[in-house]
């Protein structure tokens, strides 16, 4: 009886002790409150950046992305070279050991390529479908082949992670998809799905240990609940800060905002499917001229927003800046509606995610305001993302919100997903929604994928662009986002925001 | 006791009750601003055409910043937080009464059905209503949601009705067994009244009291069940008005010091649903024979 009472005061002053040694360390470690959480720790199972961000710091690509302006660097592989059209020559980093101390070597490279045509594991599917044969030279030295040239195949290698042959084979697949073993800064201490996942830093890290010792991600992704977490000091940083909180933080003394420029557009599109009132292109112009983009921005965006008037932005190869918005003219587009022979309007659905972009929701209720008004009877269809995406990549809706920005800054890659015909078996226009279909946009397109020489292509591309915004109006540009952090005062905490939104940890010192 | 009688002792205790007469003021003066809604509010919130972001965020009338004609100022898509609450208040009600007639109909046949016949037809009706009766409301009106899509106040009112049915049809049942035992029943059917005859003439309408309650009851629980589908975004359209979702927006305010776009719908709510409860228990305490009362 006694000795039962003495342990539990031992352990009750074990915890006492180890508990506030904890907060010695609390000097290199980081809490995080995400407005994502992740879907699996299968770094080729989710291609969407949500899921990307938090393989980025588990795995390493053969080339990676730096902040905070994401030039390509490299990575698992020293250099790089494109020997022809098809061929892509990688010299790998030598060294360089998994989370489990298996040494790095070509055939991981080999394997993992390989795995993402496996539709089992991989949503990367068309980026293996793409890839002709991957030749191991020797044990650092890899050959990647494509099927057909792929001008930004190397701008896309910081996305396509590097797994561990032996252990991925060895393991039971359901290992594989919660515990990441990879070459990447931090290791996976612990996931606990919808509260927090846990990462130590990598001593033996080919870069050197990152500056945080530990970090841990809380997924909260009701706006207001991680605002109240940092408020409360809770967590140091969260991301994806409510633009309606944004006056709120600002004016607090204990909070710092970090904001950059996003990437990612927000634009609406549209089908054009022979005998629909969308198929005219004065209707197209009368639904482009009917909305106030500087109202939505001024108002449902609380200025945290900057007009587009294409998809890609500025870095971009193909943006055009001499494309520019079509003015907000109501007067003019119930005049081109009236001679398309829509005097009477005529109804459409406009669909979106109501949990993926800033204000998505808003910024469609805004816009059904403002055809309304022109005469267009618009009924809103708003829902999560994970049933709307599906419905876009089945190609069912005809009028849609939705965002996109190109991680490989070719605007190439985004048009074979966006803008070309839907193809089943080729995959382009996978994401092309609303089945938008146009053969001069086609045929331009693909005359580009033979050109490597980046100014060359910067041109056609370019002239590709004002085809589509300008001549076609394949899509009614919106805005470019602003992303938006808040971080706690006076912790010394060092963080700068990255273009593409990743939170790379071993980017962040305090 | 001739109806006449029972009449006016209702109507005595009632006018005695201030807790019956206030629920039935609450009750009257919201069914009277739903249905002349468009006469009492200065702004329709959900006519796309006029709404603009112009008078967006605006405070409550009396606030520095305030701004005529909104009285209760307006919330982030310019639409007057006072109009909207009538207009939802209408969506409300319509989905309130809509279920608790929908429902209730039915539930009141399957229970008066049940009761009378017994045998296959009672064990098979509330072999279902139990399976539906241990689900909870919510839930299988969210997976009805789920699965047909929703996008429409019908799809809502259906919904909730899939259980809804279930409680009317347990009450009928019990008060229909309680009141086929009476000699009257048995005299009806001595001199050869039919099924029909009986069910419709002798036992509905001497067994249908305690459903009265189970609806004033029902009508305040169907009304917060549509606000709950609302507010967590299944419920009905964006484009309709409704108080759950008033409150599922403005709840992205309150940190910015935006009360007024959740306070308002908020009470709204609570007054219209404590009104209802308030006049359900007088009608409960008066409709039912077990509960002895003092005057």
């Amino acid at each position: 009886m006694k000795k039962t009472f003495y342990l539990l005061i031992a352990i009750a002053v074990a915890v006492m002790v180890f508990g506030s040694s904890g907060s010695v360390l609390a000097a290199s470690s980081l809490v995080v409150a995400q407005d994502v959480a992740p879907r699996m720790m299968n770094p080729h199972g989710d291609d969407s950046d949500a899921g990307l961000q938090y393989m980025a710091n588990f795995f390493d690509g053969l080339l990676q992305r730096k902040g905070p302006d994401g030039t390509l660097a490299p990575a698992l592989a020293e250099r790089w070279e494109r020997l022809d059209q098809l061929t892509w020559k990688f010299y790998l980093r030598k060294g360089v050991k998994f989370h489990n101390g298996n040494p790095f070597t070509a055939a991981d490279v080999k394997f993992s390529f390989e795995r993402l045509s496996n539709p089992d594991v991989s949503e990367f599917i068309n980026t293996g479908k793409s890839i002709a044969g991957v030749e191991t030279l020797d044990d650092f030295t890899v050959v990647i082949k494509t099927k057909e040239p792929i001008p930004w195949f190397a701008n896309n290698m910081h996305q396509v992670f590097i797994m561990d042959k032996e252990s991925t084979e060895s393991r039971d697949p359901g290992d594989v998809m919660v515990k990441p073993i990879g070459t990447g800064a931090y290791k996976l201490v612990e996931w606990v799905k919808g509260s927090y996942v846990r990462m130590e830093a990598n001593a033996d890290y080919w870069e050197g240990a990152a500056p945080l010792k530990t970090v841990e991600i809380r997924p909260v992704t009701e706006a207001s609940t991680r605002f109240a977490a940092l408020a409360s000091g809770q967590v140091d940083i969260v991301t994806g800060v409510p633009v309606e909180l944004f006056d709120k933080i600002v004016t607090n003394p204990k909070l710092d905002v970090v904001s950059r420029p996003a990437r990612r557009s927000i634009f609406l599109a549209l089908n054009n499917k022979p005998g629909s009132p969308t198929a005219d292109m004065r209707v197209r112009k009368a639904m482009y001229m009917a909305i106030n983009e500087d109202e939505i921005i001024e108002k449902v965006m609380r200025g945290h927003a900057a007009p587009a008037a294409q998809i890609p932005d500025p870095p971009t190869i193909g943006y055009n800046g001499n494309i520019q918005r079509l003015k907000y003219d109501p007067a003019e587009a119930k005049k081109l509606l009236k001679a398309a022979g829509y005097e009477n309007g005529f109804e459409i659905t406009l669909s979106g995610p109501n949990d993926r972009y800033v204000q998505d929701a808003k910024i469609a209720e805004a816009v059904a305001k403002y055809l309304a008004k022109v005469g267009i009877k618009t009924k809103l269809d708003v829902k999560p993302k994970s049933i709307f995406f599906p419905e876009v990549t089945e190609g069912k809706l005809d009028f849609y919100l939705i965002g996109w920005f190109d991680g490989t800054f070719d605007m190439g890659r985004t048009y074979f997903k966006l803008a070309h015909t839907r193809d089943q078996e080729s995959g382009h226009g996978v994401f092309n929604g609303a089945a938008f279909s146009d053969p001069d946009i086609d045929k331009l397109l693909q005359s580009t994928a033979d050109i490597v020489n980046p100014q060359e292509r910067g041109k056609v591309l370019q002239q590709l662009n004002k085809m589509a915004m300008v001549d076609k109006i394949a899509w009614i540009p919106l805005h470019y986002q602003e992303d938006l952090y808040a971080i706690q005062k006076g912790k010394g905490i060092n963080f700068k925001p990255r273009p593409d939104r990743w939170m790379v940890y071993k980017e962040i010192s305090k | 006791m001739s109806k006449r009688r029972i009449k006016s002792r209702m109507l005595h205790s009632f006018l005695h009750d201030p807790s019956a007469i206030v629920g039935f003021v609450i009750l009257v003066l919201f069914i009277a601003a739903a249905l002349l809604a468009p006469l009492i509010t200065p702004q329709n919130p959900y006519d796309l055409e006029t709404l603009t972001l112009e008078h967006f965020l605006t405070p409550p009338i009396w606030m520095e910043a305030g701004q005529a004609p909104y009285l209760l100022g307006t919330d982030d898509q310019g639409r007057g937080i006072f109009s909207t609450i009538i207009y939802g208040c209408r969506t409300s009600l319509f989905v309130g009464f809509s279920v608790v007639l929908i429902a209730g109909t039915f539930g009141v046949i399957m229970g008066l059905l049940a009761g009378y016949y017994g045998g296959w037809i009672d064990a098979v009706t509330m072999r279902l209503a139990d399976t539906l009766f241990s689900f909870s409301t919510t839930l299988l009106a969210f997976l009805f949601l789920g699965i047909s899509g929703g996008g429409s106040i019908l799809i809502v009112i259906l919904a909730i009705c899939i259980a809804g049915w279930v409680r009317y049809a347990r009450t009928m049942r019990g008060s229909v067994l309680e009141v086929k035992e009476n000699a009257y029943i048995m005299a009806a059917k001595s001199t050869g009244a039919g099924d029909f005859r009986l069910l419709v003439h002798h036992l509905l309408p001497n067994a249908i009291p305690p459903i009265f309650v189970v609806l004033a009851i029902d009508l305040a629980v169907v009304i917060m069940l549509e606000a709950t589908l609302s507010f967590l975004g299944v419920g009905v359209p964006l484009t309709e008005p409704s108080l759950g979702m008033m409150i599922s927006i403005g709840k992205n305010y309150i940190y910015a010091g935006m009360w007024w776009m959740i306070v308002f719908p908020g009470a709204a709510l609570i007054l219209l649903v404590i009104g209802i409860n308030l006049f359900a228990d007088w009608l409960r305490e008066e409709l039912n024979p077990k509960i002895q009362r003092k005057a």
